[in-house]
């Protein structure tokens, strides 16, 4: 079905997502259908120490549509990839969980959202997390280089799906661990390729 | 598992998570295509193995250019101290026209050349429990002569088609 876009509509959805995660990176407040912020994170049992730990404008930061850390541990040491990192508020968990001799990378198509993910890193005193400008389609990374990847309603927005998820299993070392949280469609898509894009990243 | 946070009417939020296989259970997966060896490769092992097993030297050859002729089934009967004592002489082995016929039914034979026949021999039945292995299901061991100063030679047939 995404082959049926053409690259001016593949276009026109990056921008939407653009339009609209440069509001999220201001503040999600108001912008989801589900709780943000701290409200959120403590809604999906994320591990309540963890989220005391986060200073307010981190946890205000987040919204994410699940908790991938509940899908298994991120251990010691470990390099984990955050594809779509946004405000950065799973990979600074990530890069907590990991410690000092883990090390996190996000990624994200936003440059404001990934500056708010290093302002938030720097706020929650975390080192071990770099953030940088990224499609998942196209990941900038070596075969083998994670032990984890972690993504959080990111791959819904993502156009080529398919493109994306082979680059996960290329970046993912043997044995590593991808850990999803999405949105996965549950009714009728509109018909109509415009009605489709105008509402991709709605 | 659903996450209970859904963007949309038409969406739902779930959680899921893969495991990349690690390499062995990946060489596990693709074992089917590894068994579907290239036919070239199987006949350079088995050449190899020759060698490993004591032939001096392997070569691959076509049977039709194996030469049999009646004289030797002669020379054999009149003069042979193993006529009529096992198997593999006159009169219980295969007469010329029978071998002929055999060896049609074959496209590649692999000659085993080296000073010792019972090295040989011995070296062409292994083989052909290896080629058997590799789906060489025809594959027969014509063993050698004891040694008589002379190099002696062993062929394994093995077949191209079936």
């Amino acid at each position: 079905m995404e082959n049926e876009l053409t690259t001016q509509d593949k276009q026109r959805i990056e921008e939407s997502i653009r339009g609209k995660y440069l509001k999220v990176a201001a503040s999600p407040e108001g912008l989801f259908r589900y709780p943000t912020g701290r409200a959120g994170l403590e809604a999906l049992n994320y591990a309540p120490d963890m989220v005391r730990g986060l200073p307010e404008p981190v946890a205000a930061a987040y919204c994410g549509v699940g908790n991938p850390f509940t899908l298994g541990p991120i251990r010691e040491g470990e390099a984990i990839l955050d594809i779509g990192c946004g405000a950065g508020v799973d990979s600074i968990i990530a890069a907590k969980l990991a410690g000092p001799s883990g090390a996190v990378t996000g990624i994200d198509l936003v440059p404001e959202m990934l500056a708010r993910a290093s302002e938030n890193a720097r706020l929650a005193g975390v080192d071990n997390a770099t953030f940088q400008e990224s499609s998942a389609e196209q990941l900038p990374f070596l075969d083998n280089s994670f032990e984890v990847v972690i993504s959080n309603g990111v791959f819904n927005l993502v156009v080529d799906k398919v493109k994306a998820l082979g680059e996960v299993y290329r970046v993912l070392k043997p044995g590593g661990r991808f850990m999803l949280a999405d949105q996965v469609l549950a009714g009728e898509l509109p018909k109509e390729t415009k009605a489709r894009v105008d509402n991709w990243a709605r | 598992m659903e996450t209970g946070f859904n963007s949309s009417p038409v969406t739902k939020g779930v959680l899921f998570r893969a495991v990349k296989p690690v390499a062995a259970a990946i060489r596990e997966r693709i074992k089917p295509t590894a068994v579907a060896e290239r036919r070239e490769d199987k006949m350079e092992y088995l050449l190899k193995r020759a060698l490993d097993l004591g032939a001096e030297k392997a070569k691959i050859i076509d049977t039709e250019t194996v030469v049999v002729a009646e004289w030797v089934r002669w020379k054999c009967q009149y003069g042979c101290p193993l006529f009529e004592k096992d198997p593999f002489h006159p009169p219980f082995a295969p007469d010329a026209e029978s071998t002929k016929k055999v060896l049609k039914e074959y496209t590649k034979a692999i000659l085993l050349n080296g000073p010792n026949g019972q090295t040989l021999s011995e070296a062409a039945v292994k083989l052909e429990g290896e080629a058997y292995h590799r789906g060489y299901y025809k594959a027969f061991a014509l063993t050698a002569l004891v040694p008589s100063g002379g190099a002696a030679c062993a062929p394994v047939s093995s077949p191209g088609a079936t």
